[in-house]
């Protein structure tokens, strides 16, 4: 077998052109599946990455009205929507694949905040359960986060994330300081950032805008202190914590049914529903596959046609080579052996394209990302397939020249000049 | 009896006529003997040796090879007899031209499924006794005819097999380098080789213990299979047995390249 492989690449490399452009179908074949492949999975992983948040397993279930989710600054607090209970919580939390739940309420953040002058230009002011930091993989980078008697004696404290920080203290130390909400004075206690750092790519304009508005900042505050500064306990957001983001749509569509049974509003469109990021991640992801299995389907013809151009090569070296097979048929070696030779010969053939293939790929995908932009992540399993799949194309198309070399007849062969 | 061939026909299909080949031939040769087969062209000379080279079949009789029954052997098995029993010289040496002369000769030991580095050395020692141990490395194309044949004939020698076919062994050579292949054949002999030789060539023929002659697919050699005596023969059979093609091209001395091509183009023409 070894020898059979040494003895290929000795007979390819004594045809170097011929071998190079038999070989160029399936280098072009592969390198098209393997770059394509990448893009894909690159793609794919942006997609997610972009609607999900990396790694942060969090749905949102706000109030919608009609397509919109419902905005209180402009509309009011609605009818018939009750503030959610600590009971409706806790059923929350006894949901499969629930891992956390929390309630939020929030509001526009412009003209809200002020530091002496300074306000904050956009942004959002939350009021949060003592359960919102965790669910949404807060951390606290400096001073100190809310503690219980901080919810239960109404103190008026608030944590900023960097950003507000950035925008409000312009470098000074903001711990310790008072702020003015809505004129109410409220005491900065500490700052807060997500555990993860997210920089997400921006393709479109609602990227941008939901990216800006968190860019601006967020303030947060103690529920329990949200009637000091809007009058009313408000009906909240709910967010949970999943243990996959494969869950988010099943686990955000059982949460919304619960608290749509609570309501008791005129208008039928009003209702809760989830954000349903992973929904839209895959219908994105849909819409690329279809023109990427249309690609691949391209590839696949590339290889066929690539293997063919293997078939008919290997048939021109039998022709070429029938003294040869008749002299080693004549001398004693086996039919199988004649089979053996030849189709270890096609698929050394066929391995060495697919792992040029391969390399062409790999080179292809970065070229791709490079310009494009995007995201590209290479599939070891994808070019070990790739690689196995070729060997497998010489194996299948020199079965016909192979079996034709080892069925040549000694003295028909040895005749032949 | 080594080779034991009873009442073998070989026929021939060219389009829808038969073509009878080989006429109810039979020979019998005992181990260690040296037999030439002499013929005018077309007789059915390399037909035969196709047969008991098992590289065909008769159309019809008996072949015993060692008291095996050659007809009852199927694909696998004649491969196996090739390999084992029989070694082939052939008259355009039939070396593949991109192997050095060792991988050449160690050819057929790897079908016997020897290991790389026994072949070497067994393939090394098979080119020394032909004469050619300084030569191991060269390409067929760097050498010369009677260089070719030998290392055709240390290939042919290698598995030891008990039988050397040749088929005009000396039609591609000079006189001289065909004397040199003579006496290695005699040499082979000696060591109680059984040798099949074809030729043309009287001289060649003569250094034969035994010569037999086909005319028109039929054996004439004595029934008893005796060893004949070349003035005899040619006493008994007169001009009517004058193969001269083959003398003289044995006699022409150009150089090997053109020899072996001079060679091959008269095969050709031949069919
Ligand atoms: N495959 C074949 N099909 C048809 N006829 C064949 C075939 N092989 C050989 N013959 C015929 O058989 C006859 C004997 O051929 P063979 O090669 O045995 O002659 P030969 O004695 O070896 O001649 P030469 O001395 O020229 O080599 C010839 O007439 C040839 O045409
Ligand atoms: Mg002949």
């Amino acid at each position: 077998m070894l020898e059979n492989i040494r003895l290929s690449f000795q007979g390819l490399w004594s045809h170097k052109m011929r071998s190079f452009l038999t070989m160029l179908g399936i280098i072009i074949g592969i390198a098209a599946i393997i770059a394509i492949v990448s893009t894909i999975k690159g793609t794919n992983e942006q997609i997610k990455e972009n609607l999900i948040g990396s790694g942060e397993n969090t749905v949102n279930v706000r109030l919608y009205q009609g397509d919109y989710t419902y905005e209180i600054d402009y509309n009011g607090v609605p009818d018939g929507v009750p503030v959610i209970s600590e009971e409706t919580r806790q059923k929350m939390m006894d949901l499969k694949h629930v891992e956390g739940a929390s309630l939020y309420t929030s509001r526009d953040g412009y003209n809200v905040v002020y530091y002496k002058n300074t306000g904050l230009s956009g942004g959002k002011i939350y009021g949060i359960d003592k359960n919102y930091l965790n669910v949404c993989n807060y951390i606290i980078r400096k001073g100190r986060g809310f503690t219980e008697s901080d919810y239960k004696k109404f103190r008026k404290v608030v944590l900023l994330d960097e950003n507000s920080s950035e925008t409000l203290f312009q470098g000074e130390e903001p711990v310790g300081k008072t702020v003015e909400i809505q004129r109410e004075p409220y005491t900065v206690i500490g700052i807060v950032a997500k555990s993860k750092k997210f920089e997400p790519v921006i393709n479109s304009v609602e990227d941008y805008y939901t990216y800006a508005e968190k860019n601006m900042g967020a303030v947060y505050v103690p529920d329990t202190t949200w009637p000091m500064l809007y009058g009313y306990d408000e009906p909240q957001s709910l967010v949970l914590k999943l243990d996959s983001v494969d869950n988010m749509t099943v686990a955000g569509k059982e949460a919304s049914a619960v608290l749509n049974n609570d309501l008791s509003v005129t208008d039928e469109t009003m209702k809760y529903k989830a954000d349903d990021l992973l929904k839209q991640a895959e219908d994105l992801q849909k819409l690329g596959q279809s023109t990427n299995t249309m690609l691949i389907w391209i590839a696949g013809i590339s290889l066929l046609v690539g293997g063919i151009g293997v078939m008919n090569i290997m048939l021109v070296s039998v022709t070429e080579r029938t003294q040869e097979i008749g002299l080693k048929k004549a001398i004693g070696a086996r039919k199988s052996r004649v089979l053996g030779q030849f189709l270890t010969e096609a698929a050394v053939l066929t391995s060495l394209g697919g792992l040029v293939g391969v390399i062409v790929g790999i080179i292809l995908a970065e070229v791709i990302s490079r310009v494009t932009g995007t995201l590209v992540a290479i599939s070891v399993p994808a070019a070990v397939l790739a690689v196995v799949f070729s060997m497998v194309i010489g194996i299948v198309f020199g079965l016909l020249p192979s079996y034709k070399a080892a069925n040549l007849d000694p003295i028909e062969a040895l005749r032949h000049e | 009896m080594i080779l034991d061939l009873q009442n073998i026909y070989k026929d021939y299909q060219q389009d829808k006529l038969v073509v009878p080949v080989l006429k109810d031939v039979s020979l019998q040769v005992e181990e260690g003997e040296y037999v030439a087969v002499m013929g005018p062209s077309g007789s059915g000379k390399t037909t035969l040796m196709n047969i008991i080279g098992c590289l065909d079949r008769p159309t019809s009789g008996t072949y015993l090879l060692a008291g095996e029954d050659v007809q009852k052997c199927r694909d696998k098995e004649m491969s196996d007899l090739r390999l084992r029993s029989i070694g082939f010289v052939f008259q355009s040496f039939q070396l593949l031209s991109r192997q050095s002369a060792l991988e050449n000769v160690a050819l057929p030991l790897s079908y016997a499924g020897i290991k790389k580095k026994e072949r070497r050395e067994r393939a090394t020692q098979a080119l020394e006794r032909v004469g050619l141990g300084d030569r191991v490395t060269f390409k067929p194309t760097q050498l010369s005819g009677g260089q070719k044949q030998r290392v055709a004939i240390a290939r042919a020698m290698v598995n030891n097999p008990k039988i050397l076919l040749a088929d005009e062994p000396t039609g591609a050579l000079d006189s001289k380098s065909g004397q040199q292949i003579m006496e290695l054949f005699q040499q082979l002999n000696d060591e109680g080789v059984t040798i099949v030789m074809i030729t043309h060539d009287r001289n060649i023929a003569s250094k034969a213990k035994r010569i037999v002659h086909i005319i028109d697919g039929m054996i004439t050699e004595g029934e008893n299979g005796q060893t004949e005596n070349l003035n005899d023969e040619m006493s008994e059979e007169g001009d009517g047995l004058e193969y001269d093609q083959g003398e003289i091209e044995a006699e022409e001395s150009i150089p090997s390249e053109k020899e072996e091509e001079h060679g091959d183009g008269k095969e050709a023409e031949n069919e």
